[in-house]
């Protein structure tokens, strides 16, 4: 029983633990990490409903907030006329 | 006016190239700077017109971190402007940058419209700092150097605020919107 738990921890070493994927979880959400720390992240968050749920409830609420700050389209068109118009001296 | 830092790229060129894509950006960043839908539109215009005089003289690279160089030297000419007695009393335009606070009008159209108002309401109940991190990275769209930039603040104050901020706003937002939750 502890050979097979030891050999269990040898063959799983890699993985992270539901703490490591917390501490590094706004990290993972804006693509900050390492390609390794973030294929392990990815891992857990595959294998662990709690911390895949927490995951995603994080990345909605960071969509939801982009689209919060969404200006209205109206002033960008403005803006992007105005820009338009520099090139040609028709703004001084 | 010949642009001599990228020699290949006319002026015109290198406005359209490298300004004109981030005007969303930019109009993202002066809402939450300024709160007010008006004042942004100008302020991103009167940035925009100092990018096109100044184009000549950039290299062509991070022309966001560059046109937002330019949008908070905007910004803090404008306050000047228009507080001058608060100069007197040695203030540079800085709190007014770093003062996001209610007021913004955001017209938006979200599937969720429960998550956008409790969202809106969850941003505004944030301390300020905490606010502005949030702000600048989730509702513009900055790196966290680009905010750390515009914040005149160190990256790692501006992950420690954002971070903080999100998990708030997890916590407020959780008991409604946690599908754990029964």
């Amino acid at each position: 029983m502890k050979l097979r738990r030891l050999f269990g921890r040898f063959l799983h070493r890699d993985r992270m633990m539901c703490a490591d994927v917390m501490r590094v979880m706004q990290d993972y959400l804006d693509n900050r990490l390492d390609a390794d720390t973030a294929r392990r992240a990815a891992e857990h968050l595959e294998m662990c409903k709690d911390c895949g749920l927490e995951a995603e409830t994080y990345a909605a609420i960071k969509q939801a907030l982009f689209e919060l700050g969404a200006p209205p389209t109206e002033a960008v068109d403005r803006l992007r006329t105005f820009a338009d118009a520099l090139p040609d001296g028709h703004v001084s | 006016m010949v642009n001599q830092s990228v020699p290949a790229v006319s002026v015109e060129e290198a406005f359209r190239r490298y300004v004109v894509p981030e005007i969303e950006v930019l109009l993202r960043v002066a809402r939450s700077i300024t709160r007010h839908d008006q004042d942004a539109e100008d302020l991103v215009q009167d940035t925009l017109l100092r990018a096109f005089r100044a184009i000549d003289r950039f290299d062509g690279a991070y022309p966001r971190a560059w046109l937002l160089t330019i949008l908070r030297n905007t910004q803090r000419n404008r306050v000047r402007r228009q507080r001058p007695v608060l100069l007197a009393d040695g203030g540079d335009g800085r709190d007014e940058l770093a003062n996001f606070g209610g007021g913004i009008e955001p017209e938006i159209v979200l599937d969720e419209k429960l998550l956008e108002d409790d969202l809106q309401a969850a941003v505004d109940a944030l301390p300020e700092n905490f606010r502005g991190a949030v702000e600048l990275v989730d509702l513009a769209g900055l790196t966290y150097e680009e905010a750390a930039a515009v914040l005149d603040v160190p990256v790692g104050t501006v992950m420690s605020r954002l971070h903080r901020a999100r998990t708030r706003l997890r916590e407020q937002l959780g008991p409604r919107h946690d599908r754990r939750t029964p």
